[in-house]
Parts: structure tokens; sequence; C-alpha cells
């Protein structure tokens, strides 16, 4: 009983945030929980690699940007295509997960640093490709990127209608897909594939020796993440109308990840609550510059880099105090309290394992 | 109590008695012959012993056993299927299942995760039916817990089930990691130093264990210093010495070996 | 003029530069595992320095290469101080925590520092002062400046200085000890904090020369220049093998060379379809292939597993 009641409240608060958002602070923060909402699907996504499988990938953004391509272009004036959303979203995922396989085939043997470069080249080199690929023949539309794509349309109803509710319309879409993605992630986690991913982040030589064919199931981690991201990008593309080289770059990747490791990698509450904190964090910082004015009277320091740095440092005090990031699974609290040789234990990869 | 998931055939049913042989393994390490013409054959149920001073190349032969390294030269057949260059996961998925000297659980994982990781090879639980929940997945996992449980049962550690792996103590984690690799559906289950480390109450109850397990119709192979616990168990032994088998046959036999005998008053 | 040797010739200062700065990566990732995400944004602090320092005095009348030493000399120790800072503030009290900590701590860093940067230096892209002479020598067809030598020639110098540092040195033998494995160091009388320490203002060091090389080559400093110099020389050093003191010099000439042959032929090579600026692209390209083949890069260990 006392659960449905829980649940109950959970819903009705969810239901109700953006009206009192809206009300609050205005429809400029309605996007921001927008916005929160897809960087939540962005986190869970990579948590499925880096999380759950301990696969160190910083070039996340780059399926974000097959997804969010894929949609425009087959929902534009760009080719003059408008296929409708549900069929372009799967499309635009799958494409994001193909591209997750051909990053993750030659990265299976490379161990936990090496990865890390190689995706993260893997995603600097998709954003130079859509930044570049106007011609000879112009497919993505080059730095300009693609825009007057189409608004995501259920039946006759396009999400952009009434004009200056799409915010509203959005939040909803996306909160059904965020949760979606968790629940997606829950199953996964708590599966024999989820077993597999776990066993290969502990000791990938010994879950190899135990049957499991570590190549096949970290191809599939790197498709999964991907095909996430891929979703998101998609929703994303419906949503601002415009998509551009700019919106995928490195630091992106890195934000996302940020997300993961700052929530609690592993934990889906915990990467969930990274991913609203880092997404609404700097949002909020913004308000340093009509701080300064108050304070002092005039601006002392540029309010956009000081709204970075504070941001910047946040990132280090909270890693500071507390490692494992703010809300780890139990087990992994557990882990951390047993202290000395995690990060040994962590490193251990197919070529200097057993050392 | 039987190994729960085994449903063998009794060895004086099959037509073949030999369960593995092995034909002229060598390996090298830079130079190093770590083995060379290493030959030899296990039989369905026995337990065999592989002893030989440290640096004799027993882990390596295991190794090679389960996939972990390619020999350089030479063979081995498991139920007359060639095996050599395949990888580890196959190799657990033909029947060979091993234990590590340094133990290799996963350490963060609970106890009978641990365990339940070691079905998967014999399970099937795709994404999309860990997605949807259906109830044929549904049904895998619940057998997967519940032949896990019977495993860690088998092996003395239903208690600790959910204890993360690395707070148990010594001795169970040497346990935990046969169990995990009972899991698997071994025809040979190859132990690495299993006594490793144990007080001589853990070293009886663990060879009390390995009878078990043979006795419910797993072949063992067994590297083992312990040469109490060694000639008490095993049906047959080699021993290796600088990568080469210098003897072989029943325990009585091989004790009195001269080249055994200075092998190891030699060595040490 | 010799297309060929002029990109050969580019592709060497490039790639000393990136040498330097890949070796602060490597030496950091010998001694620790870490990947010093900051490191990049130490090259900008050095070449931020320097510029500064060279604009004061610029109208001095001092002549040009020591106006280029007394930046130096301003640089480095100032580097060295925020090399040693993040090393104690962000990572040391990490070491045993999971291996990701670290990692967004030092994106922390990187974010600190560059916005420390733009509020000290603004936002614009500065300029540095024309104080080297700009003739250029002829070598066979191909033309060489003043600052291209002097960037080849102080670099190799570093470079072999650190080498012998490393080989035969007491400090060098205790750094080698702590890279191979800390534990057993320690047992031997090894102050791991103070090596890592030294490793961390020593790859500074580095970074600040580096710094002064690229603001005084390309004749411009930006707070947001370390990253994607970082980004290179960080392939740089994972191309050469990373950990590997000589692969890092080596990774990083040939990822200058290859880029620089890359923005030369590119275009030529696949009709015009890929000019120059896919020349990211083709150091990327390059660094994946190299893994595939070689997964512990070119120099680095294949460290034999023993289960
Ligand atoms: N991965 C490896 N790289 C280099 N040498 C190895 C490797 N694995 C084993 N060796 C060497 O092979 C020899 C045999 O080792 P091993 O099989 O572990 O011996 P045992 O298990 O009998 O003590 C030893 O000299 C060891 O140093
Ligand atoms: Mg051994």
């Amino acid at each position: 009983m006392k659960k449905y009641l829980k649940l109950a409240a959970y819903a009705a608060l969810l239901l109700l945030l953006p009206f009192a958002t809206g009300l609050a602070l205005g429809k400029t923060w309605v996007r921001i929980l927008d916005f929160a909402l897809l960087y939540v699907m962005l986190a869970l996504g990579l948590n499925i690699v880096v999380g759950f499988a301990g696969l160190l990938d910083l070039g996340y953004v780059a399926f974000f940007a097959v997804g969010a391509y894929c949609y425009a272009l087959l929902a534009s004036p760009h080719f003059g295509l408008h296929l409708p959303f549900w069929m372009i979203l799967p499309i635009g995922a799958f494409a994001a997960g193909i591209f997750g396989m051909l990053l993750g085939a030659p990265t299976l043997r490379l161990r936990g640093d090496y990865l890390a470069i190689v995706t993260l080249g893997f995603g600097e080199i998709i954003r130079i490709f859509l930044n570049n690929l106007d011609t000879p023949y112009n497919i993505t539309g080059g730095p300009q990127g693609v825009d007057l794509i189409d608004p995501i349309r259920l039946g006759p109803f396009s999400l952009n209608q009434p004009p200056g509710h799409a915010v509203y319309s959005y939040y909803f879409l996306f909160l059904l897909f965020a949760l979606a993605t968790a629940f997606v992630s829950m199953r996964l986690q708590h599966s024999r594939i989820g077993r597999a991913w776990a066993a290969i982040r502990e000791d990938e030589i010994a879950a190899e020796a135990m049957g499991i064919d570590t190549r096949n199931v970290k191809l599939l981690a790197f498709a999964m993440g991907a095909s996430f991201g891929g979703l998101s990008g998609g929703l994303f593309a419906g949503f601002e109308g415009f998509v551009s080289p700019e919106s995928f770059t490195l630091t992106e990747s890195i934000m996302i990840l940020s997300m993961v490791v700052l929530g609690g990698m592993g934990h889906i509450r915990g990467v969930i609550f990274g991913a609203l904190l880092l997404s609404i964090l700097p949002e909020a910082l913004r308000y340093v510059g009509p701080l300064e004015q108050s304070l002092f009277g005039k601006i002392v320091v540029d309010p956009s880099s000081l709204r970075m740095l504070l941001f910047g440092l946040s990132l280090i005090l909270v890693m500071l105090l507390r490692p494992a990031g703010l809300w780890p699974s139990p087990a992994r609290k557990r882990e951390l309290l047993a202290h000395g040789d995690t990060a040994k234990h962590e490193n251990t990869g197919v070529y200097d394992a057993g050392r | 109590m039987a190994i729960p998931q085994n449903t063998r055939t009794p060895a004086s049913m099959m037509q073949d008695a030999k369960l593995l042989e092995a034909h002229d393994i060598g390996r090298t390490f830079g130079g190093l012959a770590a083995l060379s013409g290493v030959s030899l054959t296990i039989n369905r149920g026995e337990i065999y012993a592989l002893i030989g001073p440290n640096g004799a190349g027993k882990t390596t032969l295991f190794n090679i056993l389960t996939g972990i390294y390619k020999p350089d030269s030479g063979n081995f057949r498991l139920e007359g299927v060639e095996m050599a260059g395949k990888k580890p996961s196959e190799m657990a998925k033909s029947g060979i299942s091993r234990t590590f000297q340094n133990i290799r659980l996963f350490a963060n994982m609970s106890a009978i995760e641990n365990v339940m990781v070691g079905r998967h090879c014999r399970t099937s639980g795709s994404v999309l039916g860990a997605i949807l929940g259906n109830s044929r997945t549904r049904a895998e996992e619940k057998a997967i817990a519940e032949n896990a449980k019977h495993l860690l049962d088998y092996v003395g550690l239903s208690k600790h089930a959910h204890m993360l792996a690395r707070n148990l103590s010594y001795g169970d984690q040497r346990r935990l990691e046969i169990a995990r690799a009972l899991a698997t559906e071994p025809k040979l289950l190859a132990l690495d130093e299993p006594a490793a480390g144990m007080n001589p109450l853990e070293t009886d109850s663990l060879k009390i264990l390995l009878e078990t397990i043979r006795r419910d119709g797993v072949t063992l192979l067994l590297i083992e210093h312990d040469v109490k616990l060694v000639m008490g168990i095993c049906d047959r032994l080699a021993v290796l010495n600088f990568g080469k088998k210098i003897a072989e046959g029943v325990p009585s036999q091989v004790c009195s070996n001269p080249l055994v005998i200075e092998a190891y008053l030699g060595v040490s | 003029m010799d297309i060929f040797l002029q990109q050969l010739i580019n592709g060497i200062v490039l790639g000393s530069i990136y040498s330097l700065v890949a070796l602060g990566y490597t030496l950091v990732y010998g001694i620790m595992g870490l990947i010093n995400f900051a490191h990049g944004d130490i090259v900008m602090v050095g070449a931020m320095v320097t510029l500064t320092v060279a604009r004061l005095l610029s109208d001095s009348g001092l002549p040009g290469p020591l106006v280029l030493g007394i930046g130096m000399l301003a640089a480095i120790p100032a580097c060295m101080a925020v090399g040693y800072l993040i090393e104690r503030i962000a990572y040391r009290p990490l070491r045993n925590a999971p291996r990701l900590a670290p990692l967004i701590t030092a994106i922390g860093v990187s974010i600190l520092l560059q916005n420390l940067a733009m509020m000290i230096w603004g936002r614009e892209y500065l300029s540095f002062p024309q104080i080297l002479p700009t003739q250029t020598m002829a070598v066979g067809g191909a033309s060489i400046s003043a600052i291209q030598i002097l960037i080849v020639a102080s670099s190799t110098i570093m470079m072999a200085g650190l080498s012998s540092l490393i080989r035969k040195t007491r400090l060098g033998n205790a750094m080698r000890a702590t890279a191979q494995n800390p534990e057993v160091a320690t047992l031997m009388g090894v102050n791991i904090n103070a090596i890592v320490s030294i490793t961390f203002v020593l790859g500074s060091a580095l970074a600040a020369v580096a710094g002064m090389m690229v603001s005084a080559y390309y004749g411009i400093a930006h707070y947001d220049m370390g990253f994607i110099l970082g980004l290179k020389a960080f392939t740089a050093a994972v191309l050469g093998g990373i950990g590997n003191i000589e692969g890092a010099m080596l990774g990083g000439l040939l990822l200058g060379i290859i880029e620089s042959m890359g923005a030369g032929y590119l275009g030529t090579l696949t009709g015009g379809v890929m000019g120059s600026n896919y020349q990211d692209v083709f150091a990327f390209f390059v660094l994946i292939l190299v893994l595939i083949f070689r997964p512990s890069g070119l120099l680095g260990e294949r460290v034999g597993e023993r289960p």
C-alpha cells in the first residue's frame, strides 16, 4: 500500500513539475527540464558501456549525432524526405547501434585507456565528417547543419502546436522515453547479459574462461549503449528543429561521462541523478551574473567563465568528497569501504591483468 | 547430492575411456621453453594430478588446455575433437572449465552472482527477452538462480550466498571458484592449486569435495603442491620439470621414480 | 618548391612540439596510470605567460631570443607550480579511488584552468609579438625559419636530457621503480609521493617549453588552445605506446609528420574530395590502425598475461 502511495506521489510530481516550473521560473526552465531528460537518456546509454561493461568511452556523443542526423536528413526539406518520427527513431537507433559495433569491433583487444583514446578519436572523426560532408555532394549541410526539421508528430498533432507550448508536450514525450530507458537499463542489469557485462568489467580473463564470449558481449554493450544515444539524438533533432556539428563536440561526450561517474557509475538511480544535476547546475549558475551585479553593483568577472569555473570546481569537489559518485550502488559503496586495491582491480584488462 | 544439471551417461557405458589426449604440447616465452613435448592422456572419471617444482610449466599447460595461450606445437583432443587454437569461451562450452592459481573471482559481485555467471554458456537469454521479461526468460532466470543456489550448497557456501566474493575467506573463495567452474557443466574440471593457502582443516574438507565431484561424474585435473593431498586422492599423476614430463603413473610408481626424487630434492 | 621536403620539415617541427607535450602525458601515465587531462591546459598556461612577458619586453630593445629566454624563465616555474598544485589537490587524495574518479577531477581542473585563463587573458586570440627574425633559409627547395630550428633543437636537447635523467640518475631509477611496482618501490625506500610530485613538475616544465614554442611559432595564444593540442599529444603518446618515453618522442614525431603530409597530399590523393580539413581524421585513423595491429602502441611492451 505504502509503495503505491509513494509511486502515486512520484507520478504526480513528474506530471506537475513542468507546470510548476513554468509558473515559477518561466518557459526557459521547462526547456532546461526537457534537455535534462534527454541527458538522462544519454547518461543511461553511456552507463551501459561504462558502468555495466566497464568500457571507457570518450566519444559517446557520436551516436547522439548519428541519431540526430538520421532524423534531420529523413524529415526535412534537405533531401525533401518527410518520414514519420516513429519510423525514423528506430532507424536512427539502429544506425547508431551499427556505428557502435563499427567502433567496437576494432577496439575489442584494447585495454582501458587505449580504448578511451580510440573512442575519443572516433567521436572526432564523426564530427569532422559531419562538418565537411557538404562537398562534393551536400549530404550533411556542413558547418551550417540542417534546419527546418519536421517537429515530432503524433498522428495529426504536431508537438509544436499550439505554438509556445512545445516545451510542455516535449517534456511528456521525453519523460516517457526516459522512463522507458531506465526500465530497459534495469531489466538489462539484472539479466544474463547484464551479469556477463559485470563479469567482463570485473575480470575479463575469468569471464572468458567461464564461457562468456567477451567479444560478442562487449559488442553488444557498445551497440546497446549506442542505440540509446541514437534514440535521444532523434528526439533532440525533432525538438530543436535544427542540427549542426557544433552540438556534438568532445566537450559534450565528457559532460555525459561526468554525469555517469559523478552520479554513481553502474547505479541507475545515481546516473539519473547525475544527469539531472549536471544538466541543471550549469543553467542555475547562469544566475551568477545577476548575483554579482547585485552584490558588487557591477560585473567584476565575466559571468560565463565564472559559471564554468564554478562548474569545474564542483566536479573536483564532488569527486574528492565522494569518489564513488554522489549516489553509488550499495555494492559499490561497500567496495570502496573495503578500500585498498580497488584502483588496481579496475585497471585489469587483458594485457595487464594478473600482475 | 549430485551435481544438479548433470545428466551424464556413466563412464562405464562410454565406448571410449579417454577423455582428453594431449600430444607433444610445446610453448616458449621469449626463448624460454615453458613446455616442450608434453603428451598425456586423461581417462574419464579419474582424478589426474600434475605436480612439479615451481616454474615447471604446470600452469602454462592449464592455460593451453583452457585456450588462454595457444600452443606453439602439438595438439589436444577432448572426446576425440581437436581443440588446440580454440578461444577460452569455446573451451568452456566444449566442457573444459578451470579455477585459477591466484584466485580470479568477480570480486565485487556476490557469491551467488559469481556462480550465476558460470551458467552463461549453458543458457540463452537474449537482450530482447531480458527487456520484455517473457515467461521463457523468467523461467530461465529462475533456473539459473536455483542452479547456482544448489551449487553453493554443494560446495558448502549457501550461508554466504549474498556476500561479495572479495569479502569471503580465502578457503571460501577457492570453493566459490570451484562452484563457478562447475556451473559451466564441465566434463573436465581443471583446478590450479586449489589447496594453496588453506589450513589443514580446510584441506581435508576440500579433499572430500573433490572426491564428491569425481563421484558425480566429473573428471578432475589437479595441480597441487600438497603431496599428501595429491597422493591420497589422485588415480594417476604426471610430474613436470623444466617443461618436460619426467614421469607418469599411479602414485606409488611415481613416488619411487629416481628422476622425480631428484627433481624435487635437486631443486629445493 | 619541394612540397615533400617542406611538409617533412613542417611535420618534424610540429612533431617536436607534440613530442614534448606527449612526454608529459607519458611520464604521468607511466607512474600513476592516470590520463592527466589537464596537461594540455598547462601548455596553455606556459604559452600565455611567455606571451605576456614577450609583450611587456617587446619594446625594451632586448634581442628577441633573450626575451624568449626571460619568458621561459617565467613560464617554467609558473607551470611547475600549477602542475604541482593540480597533483596535490586533485589527484593525490584519489589514489585509491575508483579509476574514473581522477579522470573526472582532471576534467574539472581542465575546465577550471581554461576559465581562469579566460578571466585573466580574455576570450580573444592574443597575438605574439614579432621578436624573432623572420627570414628563412633555403634547404634543397624548401625553407626553414629560425624559430623552426630553435624548436627542433631545443626539444631534441630537452628530450635527450630527460632520457638520460631517467636512465642514468638515482631519481630516474626511483621513477622507473615506481612505474614498475609502487608497492615494491616503497619497500625499497622510494618516497612515492615525492616521485609523483617530481614527475608532475617535470612534465609541466616540458609543457611550459612546448607552450612557448607553439605561441611563438603560430604567433597566437588562446585560452582553449591547450585542448586540441593536448588531444593530439595524447594521441601521439598512445601511438608510441603510453608510458614509454621513447614511444612518446617517436609518436609525437610520427604524428606531426603524418598530419603535415596529410595536409599536403590528402587533396591530391583523394582527387580533391578530401582536403586538409580532414587532417585530424587522418591522424586518428592512423592511430586506430596502429592500435589494431599493435594494441599497446608502437613501442609499448606487450605485457604477457599470466593468469
Ligand atoms: N606470460 C608469460 N610470460 C613469460 N613467461 C611466462 C609466462 N607464463 C609463464 N611463464 C614462464 O614459464 C615458466 C613456467 O611457468 P608456470 O607454468 O607458471 O609454472 P608452474 O605453474 O609450474 O609453477 C616459468 O618460467 C614462467 O616464468
Ligand atoms: Mg603455477
